[in-house]
């Protein structure tokens, strides 16, 4: 009888131990950016009164927030060449754009560029509103 | 086997071709120009210390000068023409019409425009009072500008006018409308 226990002992614990083996569960997250790479204007509109025969400068900031994936900006470019002539004796000229500190590194995080600005109108442009509107365009 | 080497290299090339996407964002700006010298309108003749010269007391208008009085318009950018107003225009002048009234002076003049960089632009039937326009050299930027004229060319005086009451003074203002 105690022979029985003790095999019906050892086949209990057996099977408990055989019971008991390891199971691995996965969980994947998928993060996504609130945003798109994205580009805004800080300083628009920019709108200064020139008397004839002078000047007026600014200075231009972008900012950019990725998306997230961690790949630089490629290329920062203006759909328009400068300097700007308007025809009407005021000139808009804009030096290439600064960028500034990059620490692209994740959803939301971002980066201001910056650009110098300056009008030159001459003594025989014409009064009133001058109006300009370029684009600064962010390929990745 | 050659078709299929180009096609393959062509294969290879758009391949390599990066996927890119584009974002911009729209910087206006808006210029307000001002001319400084706007609505400015200025004498330029030498008057009042020209002389038109000396005329004999009776008779006809007698030829003297000629001389021009002169203003210049400044600008104002808009290339619209300028438009000015004569407020006071003496022909005829009683330097003392308490001691000796009746006798006075005449002048005989003549309003010019200049007009858009061309030679001078008679005005027809001139009025003190009346509103006139002219047109502005270089095209009506800020550093544009017109003349006025009011070119006197006879005077007279009546034949009892006294030959000790000095050189007769005739004032012209004109003004700017716009």
């Amino acid at each position: 009888m105690k022979k029985f226990f003790a095999i019906l002992a050892v086949l209990v614990l057996f099977g408990t131990y055989a019971w008991a083996g390891d199971a691995t569960q996965t969980v994947n997250v998928t993060v996504t950016c609130s945003d798109q790479l994205v580009v805004t204007c800080q300083s628009s509109p920019w709108e200064p009164s020139v008397a004839a025969g002078a000047s007026a400068t600014s200075t231009f900031t972008w900012n950019i927030t990725g998306d997230g994936t961690n790949n630089p900006v490629l290329v920062l470019g203006y759909n328009k060449v400068f300097p700007w002539d308007d025809g009407n004796g005021v000139i808009l000229d804009l030096n290439d754009p600064v960028q500034g500190d990059w620490r692209y590194e994740g959803c939301n995080d971002n980066v201001s560029v910056t650009a110098e600005a300056t009008v030159t109108v001459d003594l025989h442009a014409t009064s009133g509103v001058h109006t300009f509107a370029f684009d600064l365009t962010a390929t990745y | 086997m050659k078709k299929k080497i180009i096609m393959l290299i062509a294969m290879m090339v758009i391949i390599s071709i990066p996927v890119l996407s584009q974002t911009q964002a729209t910087q206006n700006v808006n210029v307000n120009v001002t001319c400084p010298g706007s609505s400015q309108m200025y004498p330029e003749s030498v008057l009042p210390s020209e002389n038109l010269g000396t005329i004999q007391a009776g008779g006809d208008f007698q030829e003297v000068g000629p001389v021009e009085v002169k203003w210049r318009f400044e600008g104002d950018g808009t290339n619209n023409p300028r438009q000015f107003n004569i407020v006071l225009w003496q022909q005829a002048v009683e330097p003392d019409p308490i001691n000796y009234p009746q006798e006075k002076v005449e002048i005989q003049s003549q309003w010019y425009a200049d007009g858009n960089g061309t030679s001078k632009e008679l005005i027809n039937s001139p009025e003190q009072g009346g509103k006139y326009q002219v047109y502005l050299n270089e095209g009506g930027g800020c550093d544009s500008w017109g003349y006025i004229y009011l070119q006197i060319t006879g005077a007279k005086a009546t034949e009892h006018f006294p030959s000790n009451m000095g050189p007769v003074v005739f004032r012209f203002t004109i003004d700017v409308v716009d």
